[in-house]
């Protein structure tokens, strides 16, 4: 599966690189914004796209519905600061399909990844 | 001109080969009757192939018999192709591995040349080349003369050797090659009639090996599988895959060393440093070795002098010597074991702090008061990733932590029976005691720990054991690890 990060800090590509290691993923590509993400997604063809909100030159909900245009099943995660419930419902109408707000813990990031995956797959998620 | 006549004045000729017809033509003939037309007709007749070599030559022929009609004339006028049989097939051998390279390429090794050609399973022993197809000829009269295929390689081979479609023969044993009277097969014992010495160089085999006589100073001898050696082993280095059966014994003069995959059995062993996975059997003596055997030294009748043994148990029948021959018997320790656990043990503890001091700062940090800024939430998010690194490690170092010392626990209960004498200035390790002998024990007797753990001395005329105390210098040793204190330090369960 084909996964890509699009994040402008990289530490944190760096630890969701590391959870979906760990979770067997090893074709991951990374975007430092949603403009650079764009450029990519074309030749890459993600099958599952993490998405920071708070980016320079293009922010994660602009990236969501730029992408969405041309792309409507991607499973898309929004990984963010933004907690407030009117974001998250923002998020959600632009095309985003699961959220994790930061800080997370690599459990929970695993186990939001493997609960969208299994939505997108008609399966339930395991415990 | 009749018929029988022109048949005894011109005669057509193919030879037995049927590569070549020649026309002989007698004086006698007249010259007017003599054409080139006459002979052709004559060879049309044989069914000689027509060509313009033909006619050139029956013209010359016909010109040359003219020119001279008292004289007999004759001239091969036409030629066949020979056919070219084919070749027959070969085996080739393929060429020995050369030794490795030395750092000075103009220096020759002494000790790598071998007469031997090892393989090991899968290795290249040659290749078989198929024979080949001929080239059919054609006779004077356009018959074709056909060729014969070459004949097959004149080898054998038996179930040691694969030999695939390509002609790629490899070994379907590890051993070593042997092509003889055109045979090829693959031997798993390499037997050395004599010594392994410059005659044979060092020994690197998979398979078993015998040994005739004895191996010299300074070779060494790696096999995959087991060694009997019926003379002397000097200072050499042994390597085995298997067991050892030295027949003799080894004189090692503490620069040979010995290391055997599961048994080693052996008359004497002389400062020799030896590691025996399995048992060790010694018929004679042992002096001034260093010897970790995996499991049990069994020498009933063998003495230990001097020199250090590791085993889990020991049967011997004297223990040290009356000259006060510093002699150490260590009972259920295996070097390895302890090195290990120590390592992780040394790992864990600053580990252990490492998470517990992220613990808290996290634990600090989640307590805070307030909203997170995006800055501090992927701070935040960093350090628990951080912690779960550390902790997943941790969780790795500790489970590999228990395992060495649960092998150390099972090991630890080990016994020294000696069938004579135990001689005073042997020191023995067992369970995390040290024994010191200042006076001689007379055997049998068999030294074990009791429920409790402490050391105790059983004589077999006695069933009831005693406190070895009473016999001999009871320390709690700092040897060996202290697998209770590994327990705390690392945060461990006690064990059961």
């Amino acid at each position: 599966m084909r996964i890509m990060l699009i994040d402008d800090s990289k530490t944190m590509r760096n630890i969701q690189k590391a959870v979906l290691t760990q979770l067997g993923h090893t074709e991951i590509q990374e975007a430092c914004d949603g403009q650079d993400a764009l450029s990519k997604v074309g030749a890459f063809k993600p099958d599952l796209l993490l998405v920071d909100w708070n980016m320079p030159n293009m922010d994660g909900l602009s990236f969501v519905k730029a992408f969405r245009q041309s792309n409507r099943s991607t499973p898309i995660i929004m990984v963010t600061t933004e907690a407030e419930k009117s974001r998250v419902i923002e998020a959600i109408k632009a095309g985003v399909q699961n959220y994790v707000v930061k800080p997370f813990t690599p459990d929970l990031l695993s186990q939001r990844i493997q609960e969208t995956m299994s939505k997108v797959a008609g399966q339930p998620a395991a415990a | 001109m009749d018929a029988s006549a022109l048949d005894r004045l011109i005669r057509v000729s193919i030879s037995a080969d049927r590569l070549a017809a020649t026309v002989i033509i007698q004086p006698g003939l007249d010259p007017e009757f003599l054409t080139a037309d006459l002979i052709n007709t004559l060879l049309d007749q044989q069914v000689i192939a027509r060509s313009r070599a033909r006619d050139d030559a029956v013209a010359d022929l016909v010109r040359a018999a003219r020119e001279r009609p008292d004289q007999p004339a004759h001239a091969i006028v036409a030629r066949g192709v020979e056919p070219i049989h084919g070749g027959p097939g070969r085996f080739e051998l393929a060429p020995r591995p050369a030794p490795p390279p030395l750092a000075d390429p103009g220096a020759t090794d002494h000790y790598q040349r071998t007469p031997f050609h090892v393989v090991h399973a899968g290795g290249r022993v040659g290749t078989l080349f198929p024979p080949a197809d001929g080239i059919d000829g054609v006779d004077v009269t356009g018959q074709v003369l056909p060729s014969r295929r070459g004949a097959a390689a004149n080898v054998r081979f038996d179930e040691t050797v694969i030999v695939d479609a390509a002609g790629a023969v490899t070994a379907a044993i590890p051993g070593i090659v042997i092509f003889r009277d055109s045979s090829l097969r693959i031997l798993d014992t390499l037997k050395i009639d004599g010594y392994v010495d410059f005659s044979t160089g060092n020994i690197d085999f998979p398979g078993h090996v015998s040994v005739g006589r004895g191996i010299r100073d300074c070779f060494t001898v790696r096999t995959g599988r087991s060694i009997t050696v019926h003379e002397l082993v000097e200072a050499a280095r042994l390597e085995i895959g298997e067991d050892a059966i030295l027949e003799r014994g080894m004189a090692a003069r503490e620069k040979g060393s010995l290391s055997v995959g599961r048994d080693l059995h052996a008359k004497y062993l002389d400062n020799v440093e030896a590691r025996i996975t399995r048992d060790a059997v010694i018929a004679k003596e042992v002096a001034n070795c260093h010897l970790s055997v995996g499991r049990h030294f069994a020498g009933p009748g063998c003495s230990f002098v001097g020199g250090e043994l590791f085993a889990m148990s020991a049967e011997i029948a004297q223990v040290g010597s009356r000259a006060g021959v510093a002699t150490g018997i260590v009972l259920g320790r295996v070097a390895e074991v302890e090195d290990k656990a120590a390592r992780l043990a040394r790992a864990v503890v600053p580990m252990r702090k490492r998470v517990d001091a992220l613990r808290d700062r996290l634990d600090q940090l989640r307590r805070g008061s307030g909203r997170l800024t995006a800055t501090q939430a992927e701070d935040l998010t960093e350090l628990q990733f951080e912690e779960a690194t550390q902790q997943d490690r941790l969780g790795k170092l500790t489970h590999g932590l228990e395992a060495y010392l649960q092998v150390i626990a099972a090991q630890a209960r080990g016994s020294l029976t000696f069938h004579r004498l135990l001689c005073a200035g042997v020191r023995l390790w067992i369970g995390g005691w040290r024994a010191e002998f200042n006076t001689e024990l007379m055997g049998p007797a068999t030294i074990s720990l009791d429920a409790a753990g402490d050391p105790v001395i059983t004589d077999p005329a006695s069933p009831t054991p005693i406190p070895l105390s009473r016999l001999a210098r009871i320390i709690a040793d700092d040897r060996f690890i202290d697998v209770d204190r590994i327990r705390r330090d690392c945060g461990l369960p006690r064990a059961a």
